[in-house]
């Protein structure tokens, strides 16, 4: 790429300096679509929440309705159709509706999950990084113990304990997932509690509480919401899984249970137009969290670029 | 023919959106046999120029410009494998760090063995050099089972030099290799390689910013400012008769025993960003002598006597703005003289 | 400071968590509503001085902490208590289906991070090419996928539709072999070792991988690999070089996927019909067959615990300074 010796100008008037990279939202959405991954990811999400808000005015039919033919026997296992773009499900359920309305659950459960796990995870890892000694101890034991628990044998227990239903799911999944997130800030904090900045604050007389928020939480924010993130791709699977095991809320139409029901009615030999969609879906939303996520993580630590 | 040179040679760096220029045009020479000294702020490339001359620059940074030759071979271009049979044969590399350029997990003998074996070389053979070379940087050869963290610095360094004569190269690239020791060890690693100059007959191309040791082991000098050339010459007579207000600022930023309650004098201001390019001469924002032309015209390469050269529009007045520069005041924020 | 006082600091590290295991079960499981008794002493069925007995050995006659006592040396000490179910000690019910777990999971552990470890080496070299920045995005499918469709695909595709494996279980009732290569010891078996295992690895290869690749990325910069290169080390020496010291991190985390990997499991035994613990875990708990359920779940966390500490043993004898901690 060298240019002719005498041509070259001493040296490129190139402006080297790194933008200023997120001065609006606009900006910040920007940051997602840089790769066509990225920008795969959040088409991807936007038309799953697009999907799971209009729901209800968008399903064929109603999800839980059963169909039956002109002999009036139930419509079981049929291939898609022009009537059915799904096919139907071995109950005489559109396949279509089911999809469209689980979409529903992905959203409730991802959101609200993620929500919980970044307030007990950033506050776990914010109080043990910081406090250190025989508070940092305690809650390093307690999260050990929550590392220490394989997730789905303990969602099982739990929630056939408890209950199947939704906010028990919820709750299960909060209970344990918030693990990573704090272990991480909680490293996060350990180094930014020497800075010269946290120093200044003590010396000015801060309280350690207000340190903690105001001066140290600002700085791992970035990093908990990128764990937020990735942790609703993860609360997405978790109930799904649960609910494939049969432990899922009866009331509630979701992708996982869809599969649960497929399968447990022996099923999946040949009902691939049931098989296919929900897992297909989850698996696009998970994907999409996880690509979207890389963005902003490149953000993060430029070494990744 | 020089045994290496650089010819015109500009370094970038390449970020996501453009390229930042580490070195400029730089063009030197180094003969057989002979010492040349690099000096400059941090920051100012000689690194940089360092690793290019091995062809370690990073995955991100090339040579963009002009062309690195090593007894007459363009090595600049030259591909990895061909690389290879030069690197550490012909030209060797003593790093700043050593403790952190040491493989950490390997003793000192692994180290030497691993590298004769990429090239060819027996274990046998390979500790038989060890052990020779030891005695000639004067480490007790036990050291050679010894892990680098359990060496001092100074050892350390010893050690690396000793590594980096293994194939007896002709060409030595030192980067910084006092740097960070105590005075003593300073003074040793000095000797040592002053010796080894003579007895090896090794062409040093010696990279630092303390001219106190450069101006003792080296032959030539070539002062770097911003990645471009500020002048160049035999040592001795470019610190005794600096032809650029730069030299002429770091000439009197040293302590002279000699003269130990002569004011030092500190250059004002810093040097500027790699991504903050100027049309003229990259001084200009600090020198005292700057006028308008200095900040729109960059100053060709002009020759001094028989074999300097200086990079300054006003280098006829030299003799002059080297006698103003010896007083402090000169050099004090706004103290601008014409 | 030496390697033992870090390992006996572990010890007590590991202790302590083993005991707040203890409490979290016990709190855990006097959540069923009813009488605690029905824990272990079932519906009735029992004759009224077999309940006796078990009052007695369960101590539920006695204050809180002293139940709290007897829970746990009864569980650390392999007394299990009696299947509802089975009508057998748990201890009995459990031991074979442990074994059938083991022969599915450690193929995919070992597979996945041997597998993860070289493409993750393969990846992490190849940084800066096309083929690296595809690479990166490929692996994450996997990973995104749920294991359990993964395996309801497979089988569906490769034993349902084209019949090359077996839809499930771990081995056939009747199986006579027929053509030279199954008379193989344990063909049959291994057979049906395939789709799970290979949805197992699909699933769990992709965290190893990622580790890796970072980790050398990151090793690659650091300086004692520049001046190996000076040195004129080959490629393959280099890269050598590189993974020893970017596969500790790998390491640590081995320990974490382990417990990830006890819940894939159980996942991959429900699709496969595999007959280990994870199977026996859900379904005892449907059939309220609450021993056998906590006994499952107490050995699967109490191996993940043990496991995290022999993993930091084996850390700290290969890199010395973490023995300050």
């Amino acid at each position: 790429m060298s240019d002719a010796s005498s041509a070259l100008p001493h040296a490129p008037a190139f402006d080297g300096r790194i933008r200023a990279r997120t001065r609006s939202i606009v900006d910040f959405l920007k940051i997602a679509f840089e790769s066509w991954s990225g920008a795969f990811g959040i088409s991807i999400l936007a038309l799953i929440v697009v999907v799971a808000a209009f729901s209800p005015w968008i399903t064929p039919y109603d999800p839980i309705a059963n169909h039956f033919n002109a002999a009036g026997q139930l419509k079981r296992l049929e291939p898609p159709s022009a009537a059915h773009w799904l096919g139907t499900t071995y109950y005489g359920l559109d396949v279509l509706s089911q999809l469209i309305d689980g979409s529903r659950i992905v959203l409730i459960v991802g959101i609200t999950c993620a929500s919980f796990i970044a307030i007990i995870g950033t506050n776990v890892g914010l109080i043990a990084g910081y406090c250190g000694g025989r508070v940092d101890a305690v809650l390093m034991r307690i999260t050990g113990l929550a590392f220490g628990i394989p997730f789905i044998p303990f969602a099982v227990v739990l929630v056939a304990l408890l209950g199947p239903s939704l906010w028990n799911m919820i709750l299960t999944i909060s209970l344990l997932m918030w693990r990573t997130t704090a272990r991480v800030i909680r490293s996060q904090v350990l180094s930014l509690r020497e800075r010269a900045f946290v120093k200044a604050a003590k010396i000015a007389g801060a309280s350690d509480v207000r340190i903690i928020y105001v001066h140290i939480f600002p700085n791992v924010l970035p990093m908990t919401l990128l764990y937020v993130a990735f942790d609703i791709a993860w609360a997405v699977l978790a109930e799904a899984s649960i609910s494939f095991l049969g432990f899922g809320d009866p009331n509630q139409v979701s992708w996982g249970q869809m599969l649960y029901l497929a399968y447990v009615s022996g099923s999946i030999r040949q009902a691939w137009w049931w098989t296919i969609p929900p897992g297909l879906g989850l698996s696009l939303f998970v994907i999409s969290v996880f690509l979207v996520g890389r963005q902003y993580e490149k953000l993060a630590s430029p070494r990744l670029r | 023919m020089p045994l290496f040179e650089l010819d015109d040679v500009s370094i970038a760096y390449h970020t996501r959106d453009s390229a930042v220029f580490a070195v400029n045009r730089v063009s030197l020479g180094l003969e057989a046999g002979t010492a040349l000294g690099l000096v400059g702020e941090s920051g100012c490339g000689k690194s940089t120029l360092a690793l290019a001359t091995l062809g370690l620059l990073p995955r991100f940074a090339n040579v963009w410009h002009g062309a690195i030759r090593f007894e007459g071979q363009v090595i600049s271009q030259m591909a990895d494998a061909d690389l290879m049979t030069l690197r550490w044969r012909r030209m060797a590399y003593v790093p700043q760090s050593a403790l952190a350029s040491l493989v950490p997990v390997h003793s000192i003998r692994r180290q030497f063995r691993d590298t004769a074996a990429a090239h060819g070389m027996r274990a046998a053979e390979a500790d038989r050099r060890a052990a020779e070379l030891f005695r000639r940087v004067e480490l007790d050869p036990i050291v050679l089972d010894r892990f680098p963290h359990e060496l001092s610095g100074g050892m350390r360094q010893r050690a690396i030099i000793a590594l980096a004569l293994l194939f007896k190269p002709p060409l030595l690239v030192a980067d910084e290799p006092t740097t960070g020791l105590d005075v003593i060890v300073q003074r040793q690693i000095v000797n040592l390689l002053t010796n080894l100059r003579r007895t090896e007959a090794l062409s040093l191309l010696f990279i630092s910013h303390d001219i106190g040791v450069v101006a003792e082991l080296c032959d030539r000098i070539a002062v770097l400012y911003a990645g471009e050339v500020m002048e160049e010459g035999p040592t001795l007579e470019v610190l005794a008769n600096p032809s650029h207000p730069y030299t002429m600022g770091l000439a009197r930023s040293f302590p002279d025993v000699r003269a130990p309650d002569r004011p030092l004098v500190s250059i004002p201001g810093h040097p500027p960003r790699l991504s903050e390019v100027s049309q003229g001469c990259p001084f200009a924002t600090r020198c005292p002598f700057v006028r308008d032309l200095c900040r729109t015209d960059k100053p060709r390469k002009s020759g001094v006597g028989r074999d300097r050269s200086v990079a300054c529009h006003f280098a006829d007045e030299a003799p002059r703005m080297a006698e103003i520069a010896t007083r402090p005041g000169i050099w004090e924020e706004g103290g601008a003289a014409a | 400071m030496g390697f033992l006082s870090y390992a006996g600091r572990r010890a007590v590290h590991t202790a302590v968590t083993l005991v707040l295991l203890l409490v979290f079960m016990f709190v855990l499981f006097r959540l069923i509503p009813g009488d605690p008794t029905t824990l272990l002493l079932g519906t009735g069925e029992l004759t009224p001085e077999a309940q006796q007995r078990l009052r007695a050995q369960w101590g539920l006659d006695q204050s809180m902490l002293e139940q709290f006592i007897t829970y746990g040396r009864n569980l650390l000490s392999g007394e299990l208590g009696l299947s509802f179910y089975y009508r057998r000690p748990v201890t009995e019910v459990i031991a074979p289906m442990l074994v059938n777990t083991l022969m599915l999971m450690l193929p995919v552990v070992v597979l996945a991070i041997g597998l993860g470890i070289a493409i993750g080496t393969w990846l992490g070299w190849r940084r800066g090419e096309r083929v690296e920045e595809l690479g990166a995005v490929l692996v994450l499918v996997p990973r995104a996928l749920p294991v359990f469709w993964t395996g309801i695909v497979f089988l569906s595709l490769f034993a349902y539709k084209l019949q090359w494996f077996p839809i499930g279980g771990i081995r056939e009732t009747f199986f006579y072999p027929e053509s030279w290569y199954q008379f193989i010891p344990y063909y049959d078996v291994l057979r049906h070792l395939v789709l799970p295992v290979a949805t197992g690895v699909l699933a769990s290869m992709a965290d190893p991988l990622m580790i890796m690749r970072t980790s050398l990325i990151e090793v690659r910069d650091e300086e004692f690999m520049v001046l190996a290169r000076a040195r004129g080390l080959s490629t393959r020496s280099l890269q050598r070089l590189a993974r020893r010291s970017a596969f500790l991190p790998v390491l640590t985390y081995s320990a974490i996927m382990v417990g990830f990997a006890f819940g894939g499991q159980v996942l991959l035994e429900v699709v496969f019909t595999w007959p280990g613990m994870g199977r026996l875990m859900v379904n005892s708990v449907t059939q309220r067959d609450y021993p056998v359920a906590q006994a499952a779940f107490f050995l699967m966390a109490a191996v993940v615990i043990v496991l995290n500490f022999a993993v930091d043993l084996v850390y700290g004898w290969l890199d010395p300074r973490i023995r300050y901690e």
